[in-house]
């Protein structure tokens, strides 16, 4: 499946011709999921008005999870099989997923300051996905950190594949100091009770956040496509 | 198996030379250690239970700030190019690297730990633990510095940006190193989950470095 | 009605920053990917076109 993208050329033709709907489906889904969001759904019995913030997030968290496992995915992919446009996806994804990562530490905090009265707290998830959000940042100075551009593919996508196997290491290891370092969990991570009224924006909001996620990449490797072409015209010596 | 032990007697004879070099970095570790109490205050109580805490962060960033050194050299001289055209393979040679990089850095840092404990107010009953924890920790952040450093290698900031790429993945080891370190028994969970990922770094650190120094090898300069 | 909206049960100060700051991510974040292929595209087209 993916062999069958490996040509520029025909993913830009694919890609030029879902833009548009996916670009559609993406906006629909997140006005919908806003508007059941923060209009058409009851508030939590506990947490009050503050779980419309799971609405984002939730995704956020989620996007940043699956787009690690993507970056890792995309890494294997040109270490071991050398496609073409995996280290293009490589160089895509982290911007998105970093995004992601620094949304859920932004919305975490604001939504722990009403649930747990503190800013911060070094919940074994939010600390991971700090860390996390440091190792996408990792990957993108690396994979932009060399004076000649494709020179940081490799690297980058090596780092992507240790952090394909590490990653869950850290989280294992932030849960192992999280739950010996808080003997009374005050905090009930995680705890709210999906009403069937809420798991309906959830999910709206889950889905348009894929899409978007697979729009800015998609952009993004567009983009990067069209410039490499651009850097070789020039090299043969500017335009005819 | 020659060239292997060649290459680790070449490293070591190259850091007698510039045996400076190699006591500056241990200087750096005592000072971050000393830097603690200034900062915090001399209160025995207040001290003693970061003194675990405070070596293992100095340690840390000690070792971090030795990964530029550790490849720098043999691309510089060529001798890289040599490491490739020779029998010995690459992998080899990264772990070679690593064991020669750690008895150089690590291994005077974790001799120095008892000193660096009573100047912190440590439990001396705790120094045993301290020291068995830490030579394990410090040859898993050691193969994490030949990954870093392999990645990093002829970037712009590279001694920096190799440090950013290891700190994330240096979690674990700190986390069960401290708690290691603190634990009641010398052979706790803790310490076994420290092996653990030392075991893994030592499977994984020789491939994923030799990978990125073929792509150096590959340049015509850098 | 349009009050309590905005209220967010006495939590607006909460809620309304979080939705604000991940609209103006996604929106910055999509603009500019977007505008930097269309600048791409549009480039190589003059470039091919000569």
């Amino acid at each position: 499946m993916f062999d069958y993208f490996a040509n520029p050329t025909r993913f830009v033709r694919i890609a030029d011709r879902i833009t548009k709907p996916l670009a559609l489906l993406t906006f629909g889904l997140i006005a919908a999921g806003l508007y059941y969001g923060l209009y058409a759904s009851p508030a939590d019995y506990q947490q009050g008005e503050t779980v419309r913030i799971m609405y984002v997030h939730v995704p956020a968290a989620w996007l940043a999870s699956i787009g690690y496992v993507a970056l890792g995915l995309s890494g294997l992919f040109y270490v071991v099989w050398r496609h073409p446009l995996a280290d293009l996806a490589l160089r895509a994804i982290a911007p998105v997923g970093a995004l992601f990562a620094l949304l859920t530490l932004i919305t975490g905090a604001f939504w722990g300051k009403p649930m747990w009265g503190a800013w911060w707290v070094w919940d074994a998830r939010l600390t991971s996905m700090l860390i996390l959000f440091f190792f996408y940042l990792g990957v993108m100075a690396l994979a932009d950190g060399f004076d000649r551009r494709e020179r940081g593919s490799r690297p980058a996508a090596l780092l992507a594949l240790v952090g394909l196997i590490n990653v869950p290491i850290v989280k294992f290891s932030v849960d192992w100091w999280n739950t010996l370092h808080q003997p009374a969990s005050l905090l009930r991570s995680g705890g709210v009770a999906i009403d069937s009224a809420m798991l309906l924006p959830l999910l709206l909001m889950l889905v348009g956040f894929h899409g978007f996620f697979a729009l800015i990449v998609i952009w993004r490797i567009k983009a990067q496509l069209a410039e490499r072409r651009i850097a070789a015209i020039g090299l043969k010596g500017g335009d005819k | 198996m020659n060239g292997f032990l060649r290459q680790i007697r070449r490293d070591l004879v190259i850091s007698w030379a510039g045996r400076l070099d190699s006591a500056v970095m241990l200087v750096f570790f005592v000072i971050i250690v000393t830097l603690f109490p200034l900062a915090i205050g001399p209160e025995a109580s207040v001290l003693a239970p970061l003194a675990i805490p405070i070596i293992w962060i100095a340690a840390l960033l000690s070792i971090l700030a030795g990964f530029e050194r550790i490849f720098a050299g043999d691309v510089r001289s060529g001798w890289l190019d040599q490491v490739t055209l020779s029998a010995l393979s690459l992998p080899y040679y990264v772990v070679a690297k690593a064991i020669a990089h750690w008895l150089v850095t690590a291994l005077p840092l974790v001799l120095a730990t008892p000193v660096m404990g009573i100047l912190l107010q440590i439990d001396l009953g705790l120094i045993a633990g301290l020291l068995l924890s830490l030579l394990l920790g410090t040859m898993g952040l050691t193969l994490l510095g030949v990954i870093g450093a392999g990645l990093a290698q002829g970037a712009r900031r590279g001694g920096a940006l190799m440090a950013l790429l290891v700190l994330p993945l240096a979690v674990p080891i700190l986390i069960f190193g401290v708690l290691a370190s603190a634990s009641a028994t010398l052979i706790s969970p803790h310490l076994m989950l420290l092996g653990a990922v030392v075991a893994i770094l030592l499977a994984l650190a020789p491939l994923i470095g030799a990978a990125a120094l073929r792509e150096i090898d590959e340049e015509i300069g850098l | 009605m349009i009050g309590s909206f905005f209220d967010m049960g006495g939590y607006a100060l909460f809620v309304w920053p979080c939705y604000g700051v991940t609209a103006i991510g996604m929106i910055w974040l999509g603009y500019s990917s977007y505008a930097r292929a269309k600048r791409a595209a549009a480039q190589l087209k003059s470039l091919t076109e000569k």
